[in-house]
């Protein structure tokens, strides 16, 4: 998931401070950001702060940028961060065993974006945050867990954990 | 009519298409994507302009600070140093003390000139002059209230007076006519010191057996320093 590859004299112009282009690279990346905040905070209000701290400080810092094919995931990368930071007192890991970590459920139902959308949301905040750091946004489990300070151990099991939690979820609303 | 030949496989990969993490890899980038608030980008503007950066080099600031505080290193040092130069610097005067010879029999001239006079007051020196004398003009009367820091009051500087009384000028002009003593030069050095402001003086001018009574042997104009007299034999 992201947006169209950025020509580099657009990106020059965003460096040199030009307002307007920075506000067209605002409308390009504002949902696909605001989503990924979203997913991780799990409210919008907060969502909105945290997307606007991200781009302050995308704008400010984007000269630092050597790489600009890499704009991309830069700007993901520091949006995730200041998510995270935001979400850090409601973000907790909670003690999965070995044995439950491993056990998979049995799944027979076909649902659709919608529904997988909103067992999403209902997951605990950890498990939501590494769910969406590593099967939506593409993120290795090794950098996963740096972003979280959590072992890789813990990111997998904690992924584990929240499919077999998505999985309760979306046979509840298939139910229902 | 011909029937079409069926996958034996389709079934299977149907059921294969039914997992859990397929359909998630399926349906991961048709979530639904959300927006963000309308009037987010005109609150993103504000802060921008609010924070825009302020345009110094840093290395400026440590230039004029290495710079101040060399300037301001430089001069207290040499206020110091010209201060403790004028402070400690110690103002000899040239004084001419003639002195009864301790040694009758100094064949010494009467006419020679007279030299400056160190006048040290250790004790030790005292003894020993005491020692070397062989004629009783010569009287060092040592006080004990001498040998300990006397701190006399201020005077102003730069004139430094050293007078003896005429009192005493006049018993010494009267020892010197009565028993037609022999004069001895005794070479004296008289220095002040600002910052010592520890007084020694020592009354020795006279007979061994002056008789001093009460009359006042010797002043000195009072110096915020340390007058020191010194004699050297």
């Amino acid at each position: 998931m992201g947006i169209q590859k950025l020509d580099s004299e657009f990106i020059q112009k965003v460096i040199r401070q030009d307002r307007s282009a920075q506000f067209q690279l605002f409308e390009l990346t504002k949902s696909w950001l605001f989503s990924v905040c979203f997913r991780i905070v799990g409210d919008e209000d907060e969502a909105n702060d945290v997307l606007q701290e991200a781009y302050v400080e995308i704008f400010q810092n984007i000269r630092k940028l050597n790489h600009h094919e890499a704009l991309n995931s830069w700007m993901k990368t520091i949006t995730v961060r200041k998510a995270i930071q935001q979400n850090r007192k409601k973000i907790y890991f909670e003690q999965i065993e070995q044995t439950e970590a491993e056990t998979t459920e049995d799944f027979d139902a076909w649902f659709d974006s919608d529904m997988l959308d909103q067992a999403i949301q209902s997951l605990p905040a950890g498990a939501r945050t590494v769910f969406t750091l590593i099967e939506i946004e593409g993120y290795p489990h090794k950098e996963c867990s740096q972003i979280l300070g959590i072992s890789e151990s813990t990111s997998k099991s904690q992924l584990n954990y929240s499919k077999k939690i998505l999985k309760r979820r979306i046979t509840k609303l298939l139910q229902a | 009519m011909k029937k079409p030949n069926l996958d034996h496989d389709l079934w299977s990969k149907i059921q294969d298409r039914k997992n859990f993490d397929y359909q998630v890899k399926m349906h991961l980038p048709n979530l639904p994507k959300r927006e963000p608030k309308i009037d987010l980008w005109k609150s993103i503007e504000e802060e921008l302009d609010s924070k825009k950066p302020v345009v110094i080099p840093i290395w400026r600031y440590g230039l004029m600070a290495a710079s101040l505080a060399l300037v301001l290193s430089v001069s207290a040092i040499l206020f110091f140093q010209l201060d403790t130069k004028n402070s400690d610097s110690d103002l000899i005067t040239d004084v001419q003390v003639e002195i009864p010879k301790s040694n009758p029999n100094d064949q010494k001239s009467d006419t020679e000139p007279m030299l400056p006079v160190e006048i040290d007051s250790s004790p030790e020196i005292i003894q020993s002059i005491e020692k070397a004398e062989t004629s009783p003009e010569i009287t060092i009367k040592e006080s004990h209230r001498d040998r300990d820091s006397i701190r006399v009051p201020e005077i102003d500087l730069p004139d430094l007076e050293f007078s003896l009384p005429s009192t005493l000028a006049e018993n010494f002009q009267d020892d010197l006519e009565k028993e037609e003593e022999r004069k001895t030069l005794h070479q004296v050095s008289i220095s002040w010191n600002k910052l010592k402001p520890r007084m020694k003086i020592l009354t020795g001018f006279g007979k061994q057996n002056l008789d001093l009574g009460n009359q006042q042997q010797a002043s000195a104009n009072q110096s915020k320093g340390q007058l020191t007299i010194e004699i050297k034999n």
